[in-house]
């Protein structure tokens, strides 16, 4: 089944982002309860259902041709965005092999690689490029191998170094993160960067989750899925950029919501990078907005409920606190339990 | 942004309370102020003890440290200790010299004098020194910034991020 | 966590001494997984009497992933795994794999790479040569065997390497001063070391007397790899009694019965299998469970009953 482009949206000043019926039905809508807490929420990550999210380890949407020019704008602005350290050289290789093999196999139509010996072709039809080069030569590239790959592929990546019983992050291509900077946690480790997370660190699930993805092995990756809420469609909501962006968490009106508050969920991949034994860590992200998420009632009653009875810590590291009482609100109708009770 | 935490958050340096007892093979010191009274009691200290090598009143810029000293962190043997005397600015450059020629963390000891440290503007990547304040206008691009616990050793600075993103630049902030 | 299994052929036996051999891996078809300097394999072999499982460092060129190439010294008192690769083992016979898996990779900040093999455990370090040179990375490396006998490839080592090699042979007297060596080495290096238990020891011991930061040493620990042994599991409430074999976990062992466990990881850490057990003698090996929670429940992806013991569950 071919994947159908959306000619160009914008994630940023007009933005026309929107989801198409099939796009919302493929949303990874990331609540399995009525509740949220942290929990190591990491599983193998299996083939899943044609057509879904989880059917290629690398999954490319109606929105590809424009998620591809958004970063490029980011990069135009801010290029160290992309960062590879020199001992990460090897894995960034490693990186664009995995990531071109994948695309390749998985998107026929829209993607080629040909491999004779060191010498490789890949096309990229949807973008229209071809380029010959020598696999482990940079010169043959027009950039660094991490950011020319991954100026060609949607979602963040973090390219983590194993070593000293840690994971460290000292390359990655982070154009569109979630309330975070590549530039400030670059070389820090897997305890480190999480430091600004709240709660978890007591709770143990960070000790847990390192042990468990220092174990990942070759051609075994895992997956979870995370989540916050973004204001516009906004890819990137780096902390770069959170001076230009903040204060439209202030623009949200009742009137306003269902158009402009999205639940922004990020599919998070590890897998085993063979030959540098690296991890690469990538963050795919998924915006929708509240119209769009109440086409699927159910959701809307499971998110109004979460919302609801998160704890305020959580709220507020998730950014959420100034108009989480008002989403909770505009959620309320979809909730039967609410709707059909005038009780409190 | 998340509230002021009253724990240590796991990327915040962790600064000696005292001079070890150390039993190594060599140890270096490298003190930036060698009348400051920590670096008195280190020097009165370390000059017992048999290969002891002390530098002081080092000169330093941001990441840049005298040659010979480079050269003599480069050239020490595994098994050696190194103590970084100094406030945060030259604790961090210093470490940063340090740890490209190979040393670890757990052969460091880090002993605060003042409280001069380094704030990143994320903004603008701007690094600009500061004492204890909490709010502080990035010189680069005027972004009033909320000073975060948040820590980089590779930057050798905290974090510092937009403290009201309604209001984002200037202001009456010292 | 399960791997899936990858079947290959012994395309090339080679003699290099009197007790060691190499034997070369080769695909039923295409290219085997990538691996990094380090990775090693787990080999089954099907043996008369049960399937063994053996873990063997992949000595090849990691650019190379048209064969793997692994070598076996035959141990006097071997149980059946290194007898039956020198004598059950032909060119042409077919095997089942892991795919690799990196337990003792190189360290990406150490500015010196010093390695130091015994024997046979030279064989990670031809993974790391390879490498090391394209990326022109500092190195040394200090190679001790009896000649003749346990002195693999010391010959191809120095005609690529001679440079960097240092060898010491135990019938010549040439013996190999760990003090002195590791007294000798500027900040930034890392020690790797592969080979008999004793060697390991002494490594280390050098190591703690000339006050080297123990994150600077690095060994091969294969533990782990090994899954257990057998036990025997009762199902209080299904009235239901299993024996589980030492090469499969207890949750495989309740799944393959029909036992429906909610599950994720399979690795110890993510929680969702914890299960009460009433009685018997746990070996506890997830790292979920705090130790007050350890005396009432168990995780099945990776804890086990005792050897030979019966452990009871509230299934």
């Amino acid at each position: 089944m071919s994947v159908i482009f959306n000619p160009i949206e914008t994630y940023r000043d007009d933005f026309t982002f929107r989801n198409t019926s099939k796009a919302i039905k493929r949303f990874p809508f990331p609540f399995p309860e009525d509740q949220y807490m942290y929990s190591v929420n990491i599983e193998p990550a299996l083939k899943g259902e044609t057509g879904s999210v989880f059917e290629h380890w690398f999954d490319i949407d109606e929105h590809y041709r424009s998620e591809v020019a958004e970063r490029a704008k980011v990069l135009e602005k801010d290029p160290d965005r992309c960062l590879v350290m020199p001992h990460m050289e090897l894995a960034a290789w490693d990186s664009l092999a995995l990531l071109m093999t994948h695309l390749a196999s998985d998107y026929p139509e829209w993607f080629e690689l040909h491999r004779s010996g060191d010498q490789w072709i890949w096309e990229n039809h949807a973008l229209n490029l071809r380029q010959a080069f020598t696999y482990g030569d940079a010169t043959t590239l027009p950039c660094e191998p991490l950011e020319y790959i991954t100026r060609q592929v949607q979602g963040d990546f973090a390219i983590l170094d194993q070593r000293d019983n840690n994971l460290w992050m000292d390359a990655g291509m982070v154009t569109g993160p979630a309330d975070w900077s590549i530039k400030f946690d670059a070389g820090m480790n897997f305890t480190q960067w999480h430091a600004p997370v709240p709660m978890a660190h007591k709770m143990g699930v960070f000790d847990r989750a390192l042990k468990y993805l220092m174990n990942i092995q070759v051609d075994r990756p895992v997956r979870r899925l995370n989540w916050t809420m973004t204001v516009n469609p906004r890819l990137d909501t780096s902390s770069e950029t959170y001076h230009e962006w903040g204060h439209e968490r202030s623009l949200v009106t009742s009137e306003n919501i269902g158009q402009m508050v999205h639940l922004r969920v990020e599919l998070q991949f590890l897998a085993r990078l063979p030959r540098s034994h690296a991890l690469m860590f990538s963050i795919r992200t998924y915006l929708i907005r509240l119209d769009e998420l109440a086409t699927q009632p159910e959701w809307a009653c499971r998110l109004h409920r979460v919302l609801r009875d998160l704890p305020d810590e959580l709220a507020d590291y998730k950014g959420l606190s100034q108009y989480r009482a008002l989403v909770v609100d505009w959620l309320k109708s979809y909730d039967p339990a609410e709707s059909t009770c005038c009780a409190e | 942004m998340e509230t002021e935490c009253q724990n240590r958050l796991p990327s915040q340096p962790i600064y000696a309370q005292s001079i070890p007892q150390l039993d190594v093979r060599v140890l270096i010191s490298i003190i930036q102020d060698a009348d400051h009274p920590k670096a008195i009691e280190l020097v009165s200290m370390v000059n017992a003890l048999p290969s002891s090598r002390v530098f002081t009143n080092v000169k330093w810029e941001a990441g840049v440290i005298d040659p010979s000293l480079k050269d003599a962190l480069q050239k020490t043997p595994v098994g050696s200790h190194l103590v970084l005397c100094g406030d945060e600015r030259f604790i961090w450059s210093c470490w940063s010299v340090a740890n490209q020629a190979g040393w670890l963390n757990d052969e460091m000891t880090l002993l605060k004098t003042e409280h001069v440290r380094n704030l990143y503007c994320v903004h603008c990547g701007q690094i600009q020194p500061i004492t204890t304040q909490a709010e502080v206008i990035c010189q680069a691009c005027q972004v009033k910034l909320f000073v975060r616990d948040h820590f980089s050793q590779r930057l050798g600075a905290y974090m510092g991020v937009c403290l009201d993103a309604n209001q984002p630049y200037g202001g009456d902030v010292k | 966590m399960m791997s899936s299994m990858i079947e290959v052929e012994v395309t090339k036996v080679k003699q290099l001494t009197d007790v060691i051999r190499e034997f070369t891996l080769s695909p039923m078809e295409g290219a085997l997984p990538g691996f990094s300097s380090g990775s090693h394999i787990q080999l089954h072999l099907p043996t008369s009497h049960r399937v063994l499982k053996k873990a063997y460092s992949l000595l090849s060129d990691p650019a190379d992933t048209s064969s793997y190439r692994i070598a076996v010294r035959l141990q006097e008192h071997s149980k059946g795994g290194s007898r039956f690769m020198h004598e059950g083992l032909s060119e042409g016979d077919h095997l089942h794999i892991t795919p690799p898996s990196n337990l003792f990779a190189p360290n990406s900040s150490a500015r010196h790479h010093l390695l130091i093999a015994g024997g046979i455990g030279i064989t990670p370090f031809l993974s790391y040569l390879a490498e090391f040179q394209r990326q022109s990375k500092s190195y040394e490396l200090h190679y001790a065997y009896r000649g003749g006998v346990t002195d693999a490839y010391v010959t191809d080592l120095r005609q690529a390497f001679s440079a960097k090699l240092h060898t010491y042979d135990s019938n010549l007297q040439q013996r190999l001063d760990l003090d002195q060596l590791l007294s000798n080495q500027s900040v930034g290096t890392h020690v790797y070391v592969c080979g008999p238990e004793r060697l390991r020891h002494s490594v280390q011991e050098a190591a703690t007397k000339n006050a080297w930061s123990p994150s600077r040493i690095h060994w091969e620990a294969f533990s782990g790899a090994e899954p257990g042994q057998a036990f025997q599991v009762e199902l209080a409430r299904l009235n239901k009694t299993l024996e589980v074999s030492a090469d499969e976990s207890l949750l495989e062992a309740l799944e393959a019965s029909g036992v429906e466990i909610p599950n994720l990881c399979r690795g110890g850490v993510c929680g969702q299998c914890a299960t009460t057990y009433l009685e018997g003698d746990v070996d506890h090996r997830d790292a979920f469970l705090s130790q007050a929670d350890q005396s009432q429940q168990l995780m099945p992806c990776v804890s086990r009953g005792m050897c030979g013991s019966r452990i009871v569950l509230d299934l």
